[in-house]
């Protein structure tokens, strides 16, 4: 068992997980924070995303422990934002939205290229080239998306 | 760093170096291997440094691919490293992945392995007490998913030397997965309008990346003219001589097609580019 605190979604959070844990476990389980989506759990799909110190991260192979005296981001934690607010009515109108369980990955991962976070944006295709969507096809995502970052 | 690799020599084999976890807990999940310790290398004041000495580029063993693509003197003394690291994988592997990690795993499936071996790098490596070498990446793995490395050695830097005059370094790739099928690079020197040498590293279809002597000779001396007949023999001596890690009946013909092509493709790019200059 380890103790660990970090701070998620704003809130100053102390916790005891096991030395195995993976952090998607722990959003999910003992933090109830089920916007986090579990899917391939090999890092390949972008359904489990997170931000941790500002970038996107797996959750699904993230030890919990990685995250002590961290900052985390869940999807939850977006709801009171101006981007969150922009992205619900442009992903309406692009319908990039169908069984949305991509979305929460997605808009992390946007939200982080937004503003500068990480430095000038090089390549949207690239940067979302982790991010799989079964339903939409891309090209609805990608007009959102560059609407978003633009 | 020194301690890392006593706690390494101390657990023996149930230990293992981790960084980025992105290889590791991928094969823990599967059972492909039983550990009960993980030494966190990340954590390590300097391991995870940039520094310029010499001309020469030593890029701590922890930085990760995130880390390397956004760097100023990486992106001043080996570009080529910039363009690689920002294609890696995706945005979430790039963030926690390392230098490191990719090397000491020895996945032939590797975009810097094939890049560093083309650019001469060498990496320094630091085992307990004293103990330090430094190695030609060419010698670091013997296999697919091997190194020359000791269970308790560890990947301290990789050094990248200052590229000669002239020099136009081009890597290709592609990849049907999130991993690349087939990695090239190819640098070539100009002078006065001609290409005086020439390096052609093909990596992930062999299990280990290598530089193919008869594709970089088949270069040598090109001026702009001979330029599309040179690309295309390179590409077939690539063809020819590539070990292939998969060369079954199925898949070898296929392999060595895409080694023509790509071969061909990454060398013209490259020769154009130090051509202009
Ligand atoms: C979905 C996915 C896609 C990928 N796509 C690509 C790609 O397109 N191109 C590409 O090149 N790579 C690709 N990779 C591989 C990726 O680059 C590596 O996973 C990553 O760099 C490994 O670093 P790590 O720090 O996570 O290693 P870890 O998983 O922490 O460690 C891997 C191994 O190296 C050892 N180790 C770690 N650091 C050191 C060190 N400093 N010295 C000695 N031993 C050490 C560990 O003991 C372990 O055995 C991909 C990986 C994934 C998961
Ligand atoms: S569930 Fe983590 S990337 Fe797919
Ligand atoms: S909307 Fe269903 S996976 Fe993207």
């Amino acid at each position: 068992m380890m103790q660990l605190e970090s701070t998620i979604n704003g809130r100053c959070t102390q916790l005891e997980v096991n030395d195995n844990e993976l952090l998607l476990d722990v959003l999910r389980d003992h933090l109830g924070l089920t916007g986090t989506k579990r899917s391939c759990e090999v890092e390949v799909c972008g359904a489990c995303t997170v931000i941790v110190d500002g970038l996107p991260v797996s959750s699904c192979m993230l030890l919990a422990s990685e995250i002590d005296g961290a900052e985390v981001v869940t999807i939850e934690g977006l709801r009171d934002t101006t981007f969150y607010e922009r992205a619900q009515e442009v992903f309406t109108r692009h319908a990039t939205v169908q069984c949305g369980f991509c979305t929460p990955g997605l808009l992390l991962t946007l939200w982080s290229l937004t503003d500068g976070r990480l430095g000038p944006l090089r390549d949207l295709r690239e940067e979302l080239s982790g991010n799989l969507c079964r339903c939409t096809g891309y090209q609805s995502i990608l007009a959102a998306a560059e609407e978003l970052t633009s | 760093m020194e301690e890392a690799a006593s706690l390494l020599h101390r657990f023996g084999d149930v230990a293992s170096f981790y960084a980025g976890g992105t290889e590791l807990l991928l094969v823990m999940k599967m059972g492909l291997t039983d550990l009960s310790h993980l030494v966190d290398l990340k954590r390590i004041d300097g391991l995870r440094s940039v520094s310029v000495s010499n001309g020469t580029l030593r890029i701590g063993g922890a930085a990760t691919h995130r880390e390397i693509e956004s760097n100023p003197l990486v992106m001043e003394y080996a570009p080529a490293m910039v363009s690689v690291a920002s294609r890696i994988a995706n945005a979430r592997v790039r963030a926690v992945g390392t230098l490191g990690g990719n090397l000491a795993f020895a996945d032939p499936a590797s975009d810097p392995a094939t890049l560093l071996t083309a650019l001469g790098a060498c990496v320094e490596v630091r085992g307990t007490g004293d103990s330090r070498r430094t190695l030609p990446l060419e010698d670091l793995w013997v296999g697919a998913y091997q190194t020359a490395l000791d269970h308790d050695e560890l990947i301290e830097a990789v050094t990248i030397p200052v590229l000669k005059p002239g020099t136009s370094v081009a890597h290709e790739r592609m990849k049907f997965q999130e991993r690349p099928a087939i990695t090239v690079t190819v640098s070539v020197t100009a002078v006065n309008g001609s290409i005086v040498d020439a390096r052609v590293v093909v990596g992930a279809v062999a299990p280990v990346p290598r530089r193919l002597a008869r594709a970089e000779y088949a270069l040598v001396g090109l001026v702009a003219e001979t330029t599309e007949a040179g690309v295309d023999l390179a590409g077939d001596a690539a063809a020819d001589g590539v070990q292939l890690l998969d060369d079954s009946d199925e898949a070898g013909p296929y392999n060595r097609q895409l080694t023509r092509i790509l071969v061909a493709r990454t060398a013209r790019q490259a020769i154009e580019s130090a051509l202009l200059v």
